[in-house]
């Protein structure tokens, strides 16, 4: 189970008054599910995502994992960034982007690489490992980040807006294959966007953040049947419910 | 079919000397002919006097080019990391560095008299600034998205600074280096004008002195095939090594 209590963040710029990005922004993620963050865009859900995972210290408030205090990146937390072609590492291939992830891991050479080349195999990438991230589709660097992220062995998969930046097609593509894949591996996933379809379609869970100071809107449970279909779950009756509740609840706010 | 033009200009150029140089237009003396110039390269070439003192030359500013970077590298990509270092040390490098080199060869004589050391010094001077410049802005201009992957998936600070900095400044530190290597050259065979006994530098201007004008010119020109080779395999390694930046940035 993670956590997040009364988490609080403000800005101080030299002098000037503190912005407030995120006001006590509480609710938790049990393990194996998917939760969705969803909120309008600049109410600090990728402040919130790198304060879960440790790499920003919060103004008040905490993050714990199963009991335990997050203070830095731990290794049970994968953080999957926005824009891939700025968190792959150009001079490294796929396969070295992963074994250098890998680097601090326990377990020998043979494993790693083994482990590097079935999380390429699970996003559909095994025979691009010797390629250059810049020589990939926009969408297959996210797949490559996808799969550093399922590599590097976290049970808890973070992602800040990972399908922003491609296209309608590759973007329905890539949420088939997250969702398929944090099933079928038992991950726990907490997954941010501003697409409320979006946030819909994957989660069990959707937690709506309100305009900065973020604070929660509200957490609506999905009920929806697993694995979803692009057309079926989105024609639904509780997918349309949930979606219209949302948008009322971010337009009223 | 280019290449070839351009061959022929200079082809052109050489002939138009030659004939100039013939009828007596021009001081034979001081422009012998080109064939002249050229057998008497060959002679000086295959006698291996030429060669000689070209690779005294050249090894001394390979060598500094390289202790140089040994160096400057390091400390370059050190002052982009730490902003304390760089505060320490901008000022230092920001006086020295509009020194023209050849202004200290004669206090490098000085101190260490006319001999390797002395061109060494005076060479690694030249070099050093335009990697330490390079090194300082690659280890700076890094995007801050690496730097954030290395932290989020717990990267050491040695990981970080071999598998992401060293790499990312590459680059810079190359184009840095670039711009050394004709100045390591320019240095030595300056120095080797001012306060020597070998090397082509001294040559040049001992032919000079002895009115042996088409030896004078037959160094020059040996000087400038060194040159090529020396920017063309530099260009070949950094090539190799940075292959992938040449495929990011033509890639997007």
């Amino acid at each position: 189970m993670l956590t997040i209590e009364g988490l609080t963040k403000s800005y101080s710029q030299n002098g000037s008054p503190a912005t407030c990005a995120l006001g006590g922004v509480s609710f938790s993620v049990p393990k194996g599910a998917f939760v969705s963050l969803v909120g309008p865009s600049g109410c600090g859900k990728s402040t919130l995502l790198q304060c879960v995972c440790g790499l920003m210290r919060p103004t008040a408030g905490r993050v714990t994992l199963a009991g335990r205090e997050i203070s830095a990146p731990p290794p049970e937390m994968a953080l999957i960034f926005q824009n891939a072609a700025a968190s792959l590492f150009p001079w490294f291939t796929i396969l070295g982007n992963i074994r250098f992830v890998l680097r601090r891991a326990p377990g020998s050479k043979a494993q790693k690489l083994e482990t590097a080349r079935s999380a390429l195999a699970a996003v559909g990438l095994a025979d691009f490992a010797e390629h250059y991230p810049w020589q990939l589709s926009g969408g297959m660097q996210q797949r490559a980040a996808l799969a550093r992220g399922l590599a590097y062995g976290a049970e808890i998969l973070l992602l800040d807006e990972p399908f922003a930046s491609v296209d309608a097609q590759t973007r329905e593509d890539l949420e088939d294959l997250l969702a398929g894949v944090a099933r079928q591996q038992g991950k726990t996933v907490l997954f941010v966007t501003h697409d409320i379809d979006e946030a819909v379609y994957l989660a069990d869970t959707v937690v709506a953040l309100t305009p900065p100071p973020a604070k929660v809107a509200a957490i609506l449970p999905i009920d929806l049947p697993h694995p979803r279909d692009q057309i079926a779950s989105r024609e639904d009756r509780r997918f349309l419910d949930a979606r219209k509740a949302i948008h009322a609840l971010l337009r009223r706010v | 079919m280019k290449r070839l033009s351009g061959l022929l200009v200079f082809c052109a150029l050489a002939a138009a000397w030659e004939g100039l140089s013939r009828w007596g237009v021009v001081s034979r003396l001081y422009f012998p002919p080109v064939s002249t110039i050229a057998a008497t390269f060959w002679d000086l070439t295959v006698s291996g006097l030429l060669p000689g003192q070209a690779l005294s030359t050249v090894s001394r500013a390979v060598a500094g080019l390289l202790l140089a970077l040994a160096v400057m590298a390091p400390l370059g990509l050190a002052m982009g990391v730490s902003r304390r270092l760089s505060a320490l040390l901008t000022p230092t490098v920001e006086l020295l560095r509009p020194v023209p080199p050849p202004a200290i060869i004669p206090a490098a004589m000085l101190l260490f008299g006319i001999g390797t050391g002395m061109k060494l010094v005076v060479i690694v001077f030249a070099c050093s600034f335009p990697i330490l410049v390079g090194a300082v802005d690659g280890a700076r201009s890094i995007d801050p998205g690496f730097r954030l992957t290395a932290a989020a998936y717990g990267l050491s600070r040695r990981d970080l600074l071999f598998g992401v900095i060293l790499p990312a400044a590459g680059p810079s530190v190359a184009a840095g280096f670039r711009t050394a290597v004709p100045m390591a050259l320019i240095v030595a065979v300056l120095s080797e004008m001012i306060g020597a006994s070998s090397g082509i530098g001294h040559y040049i201007l001992r032919m000079q002195r002895t009115f042996a004008i088409p030896e004078m010119y037959a160094g020059v020109a040996m000087l400038g095939l060194w040159g090529l080779a020396l920017n063309a395999g530099t260009q070949q390694v950094l090539a190799r090594l940075l292959r992938w930046h040449a495929g990011w940035k033509g890639g997007i």
